[in-house]
């Protein structure tokens, strides 16, 4: 029988190799603790998405060119206008700034070409993937930060462009967006809620996915600055339910208190939330709502275990630093900028 | 998949013959809890063992797998659809059974080998249409027909049993859910569903056959077929970013608003024919009409205005014979003539020239990719040539040392 396949999708900065195995330790350490009606290792196969190194090899032909530029430009005896304006145009990239590798990914994303470039890698990933492995075992994705927008569109186009897809792979059982940024990087906001075909829907024939779960930390600049709240009622209405037995859009109540590391955004320290988790496991495991994959008892000490753990203190110090921003009250992008650097220079004094 | 239900579903009542295989819980299809137990039992003994048609049907599918053309695949499946239509058509209920189970089990019997009979009409008109032509070439050069193929021909989705857990129309709720509810034994477990249940198992496997061994190969097909296109896609895209000129990221951003811009919908799109140019910086080397003769070229910089590239498609996923004009600013230091000049750059492949107006003087500057181009080649003539002359020898041609 084939695994349950999770695809793996990073978010902003530079990955490597093998970028999925802290986040995938999280997990199996993780279900240890749950009474699972599967074994970890037989029931998932986790699959290694990566689509930075796009990111990485534009930035590099870019420096290598910029190079070539100054050097021609050290050269030249004189000056002119001519020279001045490729030197504005031509200025090396700070890779050691992390605005620009991080925030740089995303305007490279948003803005340009190299998003085509991006998604058909990750198209032609998956279905390598399930044609691998099989379907029939399903499959569930976990995103977090670019890459839930990333796979938001991934899944738009992959859905709008094949008549087939519903027939032959089928949509993912859960979809799990961890510091959802897909309304953030929303031009359009309302083609996103009532034209996207990625909600989640009962109806394997409509919709993105069987559920969709949604993790935002409210502490986190990049889930909460224009947070991923689907308004009632537009949202693939009438396949996306929000309530009852019938509910497919899961959001982790998530508390301001859980901190567990300096970085708040990081997937790891998601994962590591029993909400987040066991949300994971719950539906990918048992998508039929009535009857559960993870006992509630059980999760509930799991919860309280894990706020036991948190750190106070310095923890403490840095929250209320990070609520002093304000972030759920940002609307406009040069706040939402400002907001992000203050942020990054926080966590960086914290982690001094 | 489709197996591991069909084996949950009778093994959860066969306890008496197949003890082993039976489960603590309930199972319904589509509970995947179950559906993993069952696979777990299903590994570890043969269940299978009476229906050795079904079991050659699933050791001939494993053993093509990898190796089946599109063609030989659908026809392929219209052999094992017509395996599968036989049983269904030969198929005779347990005399032991009451009247009205007996009766339902001969009439979804009928229906299935009506349905089996259909699918299999669909493959056989698809390899007289098809027959003669290449058709890996059809699916790979023409995906939107490959998509008319599958589902226009062969009703996939009808055999799909995901596909329509909740409108109810697919041949999975239909055949197999509904005769197990109309029976009374979706959720009881009594001796006459258990009876039932066993009887109903060679229509099962014939649905199951048919699903997985008639309709499930096209989707291998497809899915190959999907793999290979979105990886042409992806080195298309990479060849315009790359193989065009480099793009700076102001360029970029151009580009993108030229070709369409961001779409808060996406939709994958063929990979650009054309491009602009815009506020391109390049590194050149220069000549003058003025340098005297043996002069070596001076390095000089293009500042490109605004220009516009286009190229005849893709070729082997690389951009074909790129064409393109600019305006062009340039700088270049030459004794006793205007530092800047402008004019036009023209492009071809790799190569790009510009011809600029330095006050009375023309200035000519080549692209330093072409330099590098042309310096590779002057290379490559040269190893030649010193090869050529070891073999020519001195004293002349030697044959002995040309082997």
């Amino acid at each position: 029988m084939s695994r349950h396949i999770v695809f793996m999708l990073h978010g902003m900065g530079q990955h490597n190799d093998g970028w999925s195995k802290s986040a995938i330790s999280t997990l199996k350490s993780n279900a240890k603790q749950y009474p699972l009606p599967i074994q970890f290792e037989d029931h998932y196969k986790f699959v290694e998405l990566r689509y930075s190194d796009i990111f990485d090899k534009y930035i590099a032909t870019y420096q290598k060119k910029s190079e070539a530029i100054a050097s021609i430009i050290g050269q030249l005896q004189t000056d002119s206008f001519v020279r001045t304006i490729a030197e504005e145009l031509t200025q090396e990239p700070d890779t050691d700034n992390f605005l620009v590798t991080h925030l740089g990914d995303v305007a490279l994303y948003a803005a340009t070409e190299l998003a085509e470039l991006v998604r058909t890698k990750l198209a032609s990933q998956i279905i390598s993937a399930l044609k691998e492995e099989g379907a029939s075992g399903g499959w569930s994705i976990i995103a977090h930060s670019l890459g839930t927008r990333v796979i938001h569109d991934t899944l738009e186009a992959m859905i709008n462009n094949d008549p087939l897809f519903y027939d032959d792979i089928g949509y993912p059982t859960v979809l799990m967006m961890v510091s959802n940024v897909s309304r953030l990087m929303s031009i359009n906001e309302n083609k996103l809620w009532k034209d996207s075909v990625v909600h989640p829907s009962h109806n394997p024939n409509k919709g993105a996915c069987n559920f969709y779960i949604n993790c935002t930390h409210p502490l986190d600049p990049f889930a909460v600055i224009r947070r991923f709240s689907p308004p009632d009622g537009t949202w693939g209405y009438p396949e996306t339910f929000q309530s009852g037995n019938e509910q497919n859009f899961i959001e982790p109540k998530i508390d301001n208190k859980d901190i567990t590391q300096w970085n708040v955004h990081d997937l790891s320290h998601y994962l590591e939330m029993p909400l987040v988790h066991t949300s994971f496991f719950e539906y990918s495991i048992s998508p039929r709502t009535d009857i559960f994959a993870v006992p509630p008892i059980k999760i509930r000490i799991a919860n309280e275990k894990y706020r036991n753990g948190r750190l106070p203190g310095a923890t403490e110090d840095l929250k209320t630093k990070l609520e002093n921003l304000d972030l759920s009250n940002i609307s406009d992008w040069p706040t939402a900028y400002s907001a992000v650097k203050t942020y990054l220079k926080l966590v960086k004094e914290f982690l001094n | 998949m489709n197996k591991i239900i069909i084996f949950t579903l009778f093994l959860l009542i066969s306890g008496t013959s197949y003890a082993n295989c039976s489960l603590s819980d309930l199972a319904i299809p589509g509970n995947i809890q179950a559906d993993h137990a069952a696979g777990t039992l299903f590994g570890e003994q043969d269940c299978t063992k009476p229906y050795t048609w079904y079991h050659k049907l699933e050791e001939r599918h494993e053993k093509n797998k990898s190796k089946l053309s599109p063609f030989n695949t659908i026809v392929e499946s219209a052999d094992s659809l017509k395996i599968a239509s036989d049983q269904s058509r030969l198929f005779v209920p347990d005399a032991s059974l009451s009247h009205d189970h007996r009766q339902l089990l001969s009439k979804t019997a009928n229906h299935l080998t009506i349905e089996i009979e259909r699918a299999r009409a669909d493959v056989v008109n698809l390899i007289r249409k098809y027959t003669g032509l290449n058709l890996t070439e059809v699916f790979e050069s023409n995906p939107d027909l490959a998509a008319d193929i599958l589902k226009g021909q062969l009703s996939i989705q009808r055999w799909t049993r995901s596909s329509s857990q909740i409108d109810g129309s697919n041949l999975w709720n239909t055949l197999i859910t509904d005769t197990f509810t109309s029976a009374g034994c979706r959720t009881n477990a009594n001796e006459e569903c258990s009876r039932f249940f066993e009887s109903f198992k060679p229509l099962l496997l014939a649905y199951n056959a048919t699903s997985e061994f008639g309709v499930d190969r096209f989707k291998e097909i497809k899915r190959k077929n999907d793999v290979k296109r979105f990886s042409d896609l992806h080195t298309q895209w990479e060849s315009y970013i790359y193989d065009t000129g480099f793009m700076w990221p102001h360029e970029l951003i151009v580009n993108n608003l030229f070709h369409g811009g961001f779409n808060e919908l996406a939709r994958f799109k063929e990979a650009p024919t054309d491009r602009l140019i815009f506020l391109h910086p390049e590194a050149t080397f220069a000549w003058s009409d003025t340098q005297n003769d043996g002069e070596s070229p001076r390095v000089g910089l293009v500042l490109e205005w605004i220009g516009y590239m286009r190229w005849s498609g893709y070729s082997k996923n690389k951009v074909k014979n790129p064409i393109g004009v600019s305006i062009v600013s340039t700088h270049v230091n030459v004794d006793g003539q205007e530092d800047t000049g402008t004019g036009a750059m023209f492009h071809y492949k790799d190569f790009a020239l510009s011809v600029t107006k330095h006050g009375d003087d023309t200035v000519y500057m080549l692209n330093v990719n072409l330099l590098g181009w042309a310096n590779e080649k002057f290379k490559l003539i040269e190893t030649k040539k010193e090869k050529f002359e070891e073999i020519i020898g001195e004293d002349g041609f030697d044959i002995k040392r040309a082997f």
